[in-house]
């Protein structure tokens, strides 16, 4: 099915992207007050859902193609979660793939071995 | 960057690797569609990408109309006008006196004229609270030349300022400085601490970058002692501290890596990317080029915890909001920031010091406000921005840009930058910033 961009109003900072207020960074005061909201939002959440610290996750970002993937340590089984998103379906399949095989790939040189999920 | 085709007389149709996007370029809807989609939208209609694409507001039908016509009506439907309400923030030009002598500075440095004086600062400051009375902020941004200079005058304004703003009921005075970083009092320092400044400093990589245009009055680099600097500013506490990039003929195709130094050596996580602006009359660098660096250099400043803005991010925010992006110099409330220079003068353009049509006295502004729409844009002033994918996006040449080249005729490096950052956009709504 074609797929509209998702709609988001809400960058962080909201950016005129004009050359004046921005010059001397005026949205750095920004930067410490959503982090601060950041922190509020997951400490709420916390109290809604039943959660699992993911401890040493990771955020790749690339480029080439255009995309976020989440990288981390399953905390109760053995494995690695990999989690992607793209521009698009197809780009985020790619991400995904390609981050999975970088996983194997990492865990083939450190020699470990990938082990075969429970039936 | 691949010309994108028109699908049925009105969308943009990006190709890759098999899929496209399409893109409404007034609505600023767009469409990811998949390989077999593209395939099946080549069939003949209706296929079921046809009827899906229909329910997402894509159709072939519909009443052929000019593209600049239909974007003007979006901008009335949305109450986005072009005009400024007022003035709510001045860069105020202290002084054109500098210790550096940059090769590509808007400011001509050093002339021998008049500082501003104190009378003129007060004028002016009174000026910008008066027209501000009872709302919520306004900004302060002190601006040379190098303005630390008259660190006496900034003192002076902000204690001022805290005056004004309880006898004008406004909320919260921003302030800023713009400083090259190569001087720094212990005795600024407090004060920009105490008032919990917005710091700037402008620089444009690492030593053999910076120096290519960036040095003392002198001749020799600033490089270290910038680099001291800055890390006074890190250190202390309460301040907001980021680093203005301009791109020059020595940092171009090394952006990312320029950003990943200001970062990791410098320690600054802020950076904000200068649009060019044709000062010699004409972009000097390749438009297509610096769309690519910045997303390279944005995506590099993610990695590393950071943030960059450019004027990349209207493309961004564009697509992500549906909104138009368009009114360059104007903040996204509709209020303007000037600068106030010496002279009793004020430009409204504040980037642009010089150009008559811009400049106006304070009794000026005051009697007729009406005057602000002199630094109003002419959306898409030409027929071809009607054919342009970055339509409500770039919006045709500023005011300014109008000026310094000559007419309303686009210099095409900037066509091609705004087309690239469309492009880019288009790809990318991972929405990370």
């Amino acid at each position: 099915m074609p797929q509209a961009r998702r709609e988001k109003k809400d960058h962080l900072i909201y950016a005129d992207v004009v050359d004046s207020k921005s010059k001397a960074g005026v949205w750095m005061g920004e930067r410490a007050s959503f982090q601060e909201k950041q922190g509020r939002i997951i400490e709420a959440l916390k109290e809604r859902a039943d959660w699992v610290e993911l401890k040493d996750a990771i955020m790749v970002i690339s480029a080439d193609p255009a995309g976020i993937t989440v990288i981390a340590p399953n905390p109760t089984l053995p494995g690695v979660i990999v989690l992607a998103d793209g521009g698009s379906p197809a780009t985020s399949a790619k991400l995904q793939a390609a981050a999975e095989e970088t996983v194997r790939a990492v865990m083939g040189e450190l020699g470990i071995a990938e082990e075969e999920a429970a039936a | 960057m691949a010309v994108p085709r028109m699908l049925w007389g009105k969308y943009f149709q990006y190709e890759r690797d098999g899929e496209a996007v399409l893109l409404d370029p007034v609505a600023l809807d767009s469409v990811f569609i998949d390989s077999g989609e593209v395939h099946d939208l080549a069939g003949v209609p209706p296929t079921t990408t046809h009827e899906a694409l229909a329910g997402l507001g894509f159709t072939p039908g519909g009443p052929e109309a000019d593209r600049r016509e239909a974007l003007h009506d979006r901008l009335r439907l949305l109450g986005l006008d072009r005009t400024p309400r007022r003035i709510s923030g001045l860069r105020v030009v202290l002084t054109d006196r500098c210790n550096m002598a940059c090769t590509y500075c808007f400011v001509d440095t050093n002339s021998g004229k008049p500082d501003l004086t104190k009378e003129e600062l007060s004028d002016g400051l009174e000026f910008l609270f008066e027209q501000n009375a009872g709302h919520e902020e306004v900004s302060i941004q002190w601006f040379g030349g190098e303005p630390t200079i008259r660190f006496d005058l900034m003192r002076y304004g902000d204690q001022l300022a805290d005056d004004l703003s309880d006898r004008y009921d406004v909320g919260r005075v921003r302030r800023t400085v713009v400083t090259n970083g190569a001087r720094l009092t212990g005795e600024a320092l407090d004060h920009f601490v105490a008032y919990e400044y917005g710091v700037g400093i402008s620089i444009d990589g690492p030593p053999g970058i910076n120096s290519a245009h960036r040095l003392l009055l002198g001749g020799q680099p600033a490089d270290d002692r910038i680099r001291r600097n800055v890390a006074r500013f890190i250190e202390a506490d309460g301040l907001h501290v980021g680093c203005n990039l301009t791109p020059t003929a020595a940092n171009i195709g090394r952006l990312a890596d320029t950003v990943r130094w200001i970062i990791d050596d410098l320690g600054l996580k802020f950076i904000y990317v200068n649009t060019p602006i044709p000062t010699a009359g004409r972009w000097q660098v390749n438009g297509a080029d610096l769309a690519r660096e910045l997303y390279e250099a944005r995506q590099a400043a993610f990695t590393r915890g950071g943030m960059l803005f450019s004027v990349l991010d209207r493309a961004f925010q564009a697509l992500d909001t549906r909104r138009p992006m368009l009114f360059d110099h104007m903040q996204g409330d509709r209020t303007l920031n000037a600068a106030l220079l010496p002279g009793n003068r004020v430009s409204l353009c504040d980037i642009n010091f010089t150009e008559p049509s811009f400049l106006h006295t304070l009794d000026e502004l005051r009697v007729d406000p009406g005057l602000l729409t002199g630094v109003a844009k002419k959306v898409a002033p030409m027929p071809e921005c009607g054919n342009c994918p970055a339509l409500a996006i770039c919006g045709g040449p500023s005011r300014n840009e109008q000026a310094l080249i000559g007419g309303s005729t686009p210099d095409p490096e900037m066509c091609a930058f705004y087309t690239s950052t469309v492009e880019i956009a288009v790809w990318d709504n991972t929405g990370v910033q």
